[in-house]
């Protein structure tokens, strides 16, 4: 900082102390609604799919419209189509819903693994899914190729 | 001593970055389900974790060390500054790596899950920070501003990493600060993501302490520049 005497030192008044507690009650009035937000589960929107098991417990509300849906691939179901595929996703339990997709499935789409399905259910009742898109959804799980050597966290290779 | 640590962190970023390129690359085994494109765990998330936690960190300690009561350091100013600086380069290539391993794993770029889209604000926040410090010229204005604005930022924070675990993602959950403290990762995988790890917190604080040094000098060189401009306008003055 420069010490220049012919600098302009003369006194300001300084800015009213009204506009920061303005500032203060914004931002306090902000933190309560996303707190209320969030107590009353209104960020449930943020939530990217529903899982086979949600879908189970609330089936009426869901009806037809257009959803993301996550299961696990079923082994043994997976066919593909001239389409794209079909095969059977599995809740966290043993709901099972059946997917016909169109499309080319991504590279490491197959059985065993965890996939979110993008369409709607063919009717209001029905479990069994039209999808347009699939996706996989990873696990966040790191295993050798080579089998044996290194176990999973659970003790199984997958 | 000190002397010898800043002479050695140029050196060690480099050579742990390329310790990690050749484990990685080399050394490490492809994944049972991604097979090759699991390398991307030895990039991916230590980008991340500079971005978020480390470069974030530093800034708003740093900030709210400057409007700490009567503190009002320019070296925390500059501090902070530098570590957004650094940090808006990291998040954009934690979204670019991510879009990547995306494509190929998820089979899309870009979701607008809760993961990606917190992230994605931040960097958009960062931008922010750095058109604020660019909107005024006083540096104590500026400072204060920004160390107002990185500390509101902040709160951003802890929605990217508990995302995961607030909301259904397509992201994947943590690999090693899961819920019940179990490493899902083994063994030289594990090592090298380490490894990545202490490499990128190298590179960040190499590239931190070299963008603070000219942040340094650029004050310095304002106020020779000042000093020089009211010199000029006296001298004008006087004649």
């Amino acid at each position: 900082m420069t010490t220049d005497t012919s600098l302009d030192l003369t006194p300001v008044s300084p800015t009213p102390r009204k506009r920061s507690r303005r500032t203060w009650v914004v931002l306090a009035l902000l933190v309560i609604v996303i707190a209320v937000m969030l107590s009353q589960g209104m960020l449930q929107s943020l939530n990217y799919f529903k899982t086979v098991g949600e879908v189970y417990q609330d089936r009426t509300s869901i009806g037809t419209r257009e959803v993301r849906l996550e299961g696990m691939v079923v082994k043994g179901t997976v066919e593909r189509t001239s389409q794209g595929a079909t095969f059977t996703i599995r809740g966290s339990k043993t709901e099972l819903v059946t997917v016909t997709a169109v499309g080319t499935p991504p590279q490491l789409f197959r059985a065993g693994i965890p996939v979110v399905v993008v369409g709607s259910f063919t009717s209001a009742t029905s479990y069994s899914f039209r999808a347009n898109q699939i996706m996989v959804k990873h696990s966040a799980e790191y295993i050798e190729k080579n089998p044996g050597r290194v176990k999973g966290s659970d003790g199984t290779v997958q | 001593m000190k002397q010898l640590t800043r002479r050695a962190l140029g050196p060690l970023a480099l050579a742990s970055s390329v310790a990690t390129f050749v484990m990685g690359y080399f050394i490490t085994p492809p994944d049972k389900v991604q097979g090759e494109l699991a390398r991307l765990v030895y990039i991916h998330p230590a980008q991340a974790w500079v971005a978020l936690y480390l470069s974030f960190g530093a800034a708003t300690i740093a900030s709210a060390l400057y409007l700490w009561p009567r503190t009002r350091s320019m070296v925390a100013d500059r501090v902070a500054a530098s570590a957004v600086e650094v940090s808006t380069l990291f998040i954009g290539l934690t979204l670019l790596t991510g879009s990547i391993w995306g494509r190929p794993t998820w089979g899309v770029w870009w979701v607008w899950d809760a993961r990606l889209t917190s992230t994605a604000v931040l960097g958009v926040l960062m931008l922010g920070y750095l058109a604020l410090r660019r909107a005024n010229d006083d540096p104590q204005v500026r400072a204060k501003r920004s160390a107002v604005f990185a500390i509101l930022t902040a709160v951003n924070i802890p929605i990217i990493h508990f995302s995961v675990m607030w909301w259904t993602t397509l992201h994947q959950g943590a690999t090693v600060f899961t819920e019940n403290r179990h490493l899902k990762i083994h063994g030289s995988m594990a090592w090298t993501l380490l490894l990545s790890f202490i490499a990128f917190s190298l590179d960040f604080a190499w590239m931190v302490r070299a963008r603070y040094r000219i942040a340094d000098r650029e004050a310095g060189q304002r106020d020779v520049e000042l000093d020089a401009a009211l010199m000029a306008r006296r001298t004008e003055s006087a004649s």
